[in-house]
């Protein structure tokens, strides 16, 4: 009987009706902890990290509009515009092997083409109206997919992250044999241990639908290139393209011989009358050659994939589509998993929902560490350097990603040195110095002021932009955030119990 | 269907997921006395949830949207009902829970060499084997091409998701190396000896 359950309770166990559940053997579940506790030590920094960047990557394209506000937007893009932007950005960029368009969407009211890393946005007429790249939301994307690491390493790591993530969801299930039984159990007034058991098992059992699915995607998206080089040096010879082309299609042999350039409006025109289709995004590969390829995604209103795509001539002729929609249940499966993986299959409200469960994996992850500490210092072994380390990792982190924002906007200073650079020196320092509630209670309020911060450096720099549309959302949201974070009450005195 | 026929369809599905986990909450609370169709009660009625949100949301979207109104509306029933505050100079109030979870068994990492050979098992030796198992998914799975592949790419980071915790669990390193190793060995003999 834990310390914090009352005498009506254990009376209520001991007569309690057989359980619902099936017995597992106690030697199992002492094993699977044991398996759980491990993984999860080992692991806990890097899936904090890319969890915590994940959460706030749900709501990336508010963060591109709020970074760049000045930017034009529009709600349609005429199908001329599209032509003349196509025409304007191959013009000034000639060299683009593949440039991808984005045509204006609710979510992204731009029309804007990505060219290598750079993004161009259009006016109304179709013409370059400059530059929106958004280097910090293009930082945080980079943090969650490659840790900055080199590309391939990093999807990979990552990749490894989401399995271990994956792991300790379902051996946290195995090693939990009541948590669905107390599936409503919450005492936060309790002692530290029993508190943050509580609140690591409630919030993964409730969460457990969303966690799964985003680790388990997450490991299948960092993971798939590695599988895709194993399986095309076994079968094709390490033809890559020949592997793939079952879902992302036969790739044309390049003819750089000169041809046309596309006909865009006609292409487009073919959508006009299918109103359960719509485009979203043409990648345009080696424009001007007879190689030439065309393809245009669409999204379909009522359905989990991201998105059917069409292949067109350059006349404008649809040739082809991909099937991701209705060829197969694989092509589903992979079309349904992006969406699944970044909350984007249901506007503003799923982003939200997806916002608040990220915040719950990453409260997970933390407790569940905090939980292993507890254990060891109630037993008489208590580890302060790791105990200031993970404080230091678990706020010090959403400090250094609000910092490297306000850095970014205030100084150009790059994201990347603005968040690792202090990160590393605060572990350093919490691991040297003070004790861990210092260190947690100082790293929360500084981690509100910077938020707060990042909202008065965005208003001076962007006037009146910062206080209209997304821009003013994100910033009211900003110091929402910061109110939250704020250490306003003192922490309970659980020496009560 | 008319618009607003499925924007009611949503907002039945709504309150049927807050009144689904309200039962669920219900049969919680009322532990050890019968609660059984309490139980059958609130999941039949987030089940109906995301069959009525499909007209408004569409099959599949639908069945993840209802999962994530799940999820919010258990948060809140369990912040409602949850101890927040000491309970000083009064009863405490009866929180229904059992009693506290098993320790766990000592694992394989004791020592600093046997930590290093317990994380290589972990990680390169497990990812070679979920790496060798996805390549044989790819190789023998049946049907489509595309199915294979996408098989193979779900079941990998699941069989390393296994391994990992696997390897962190047993204390004998041996077992463990045999077991990933021979993973790794069927496996790739299954890939060389496919017919071609």
């Amino acid at each position: 009987m834990d310390a914090a359950t009352p005498p009506e309770s254990a009376k209520a166990e001991q007569v309690n009706r057989p359980s619902i559940w099936p017995k597992v053997p106690p030697t199992f579940v002492r094993a699977v902890l044991s398996g759980h506790s491990g993984l999860g030590l080992v692991a806990a920094a890097l899936i904090y990290i890319v969890c915590l960047s994940g959460t706030v990557a749900v709501f990336l394209n508010e963060l591109k509009l709020w970074e760049e506000p000045a930017a034009p937007t529009q709600t349609h893009a005429s199908p001329q515009a599209v032509q003349a932007f196509a025409e304007a950005i191959t013009k000034a960029h000639p060299k683009a092997g593949v440039v991808y368009m984005g045509l204006p969407t609710p979510e992204m009211p731009r029309l804007h083409a990505y060219v290598g890393e750079q993004v161009f946005v259009a006016d109304a007429q179709g013409r370059i109206a400059g530059e929106a790249s958004a280097p910090w939301a293009h930082f945080l994307e980079h943090l969650h997919i490659y840790l900055h690491l080199p590309e391939t390493v990093g999807l990979i790591v990552v990749g490894l992250v989401g399995a271990a993530l994956t792991g300790l969801i379902i051996s946290g299930f195995l090693a939990h044999p009541k948590i669905f039984r107390d599936a409503f159990a919450f005492r936060w007034a309790g002692t530290k241990r029993l508190s943050q058991a509580d609140l690591h098992n409630r919030l993964s059992v409730w969460g457990a639908p969303f966690h799964l699915v985003v680790a388990w995607t997450g490991a299948y998206i960092g993971l798939a290139s590695l599988l895709l080089f194993a399986v095309a040096g076994v079968t094709t010879k390490g033809d890559l393209a020949k592997v793939t082309a079952p879902i992302y299609g036969v790739v044309p042999k390049p003819d750089p011989t000169p041809a046309p350039f596309p006909d865009l409006v006609k292409t487009l025109a073919w959508f006009d009358g299918k109103p359960e289709l719509e485009p979203t995004l043409i990648s345009l590969t080696a424009l001007g050659t007879r190689g030439q390829l065309v393809e245009v995604n669409a999204v379909l209103p009522k359905r989990l994939v991201y998105a059917e795509r069409y292949e067109f001539d350059g006349q404008g002729r649809m040739i082809k589509t991909l099937g991701l929609s209705n060829d197969g249940l694989g092509k589903q499966v992979f079309a349904s998993s992006y969406p699944l993986h970044f909350g984007s299959f249901g506007g503003l409200p799923v982003k939200i929902a997806y916002g608040l469960l990220g915040v719950a994996l990453c409260v997970v992850t933390s407790s569940g560490v905090t939980i292993w500490l507890t254990r060891r210092r109630d037993r008489g072994r208590p580890a302060p350097r790791l105990e200031k380390a993970w404080a230091a990792i678990v706020w010090g982190s959403t400090a250094t990603l609000a910092l490297s924002a306000a850095l970014w906007l205030a100084l150009k200073v790059s994201p990347v040195w603005g968040f690792w650079a202090p990160l590393a020196l605060l572990i350093a320092a919490a691991v040297a110095v003070k004790d861990a509630p210092f260190w947690t209670v100082g790293l929360r309020t500084a981690t509100s002021v910077t938020l707060a911060a990042i909202v008065v450096v965005h208003a001076v720099k962007f006037g009146g932009l910062s206080f209209s549309g997304v821009a003013l959302g994100v910033n009211l949201s900003l110091l929402a955030l910061a109110a939250v974070i704020a250490p306003w009450r003192r922490p309970l005195d659980r020496r009560a119990f | 269907m008319s618009a607003t026929v499925q924007t009611g369809l949503a907002a039945a599905a709504t309150l049927a997921v807050a009144v689904g986990v309200w039962l669920l909450w219900l049969a919680w609370k009322r532990n050890p006395k019968p609660r059984g169709g309490l139980i059958a009660g609130g999941w039949a009625l987030l089940v109906t949830a995301a069959v009525l949100l499909a007209p408004w949301a569409g099959g599949d979207r639908g069945v993840a949207i209802s999962t994530l109104l799940v999820a919010v509306a258990a948060t809140i029933f369990i912040v409602i009902s949850g101890r927040w505050t000491l309970p000083r100079g009064k009863k405490a109030k009866p929180i229904r829970a059992t009693a506290g979870g098993a320790e766990p068994a000592p694992g394989p990492a004791s020592t600093w060499p046997r930590t290093v050979a317990a994380v290589l098992l972990a990680l390169p030796v497990s990812t070679a084997a979920a790496v060798a198992a996805g390549v044989a998914l790819a190789v023998w799975t049946p049907g489509a091409q595309a199915d294979k592949l996408v098989t193979a790419a779900f079941g990998a980071p699941l069989i390393l998701a296994g391994a990992m915790v696997w390897t962190c669990a047993d204390r004998k390193l041996l077992r463990t190396t045999l077991g990933l190793v021979g993973l790794t060995t069927v496996c790739a003999l299954a890939v060389v000896l496919r017919p071609h």
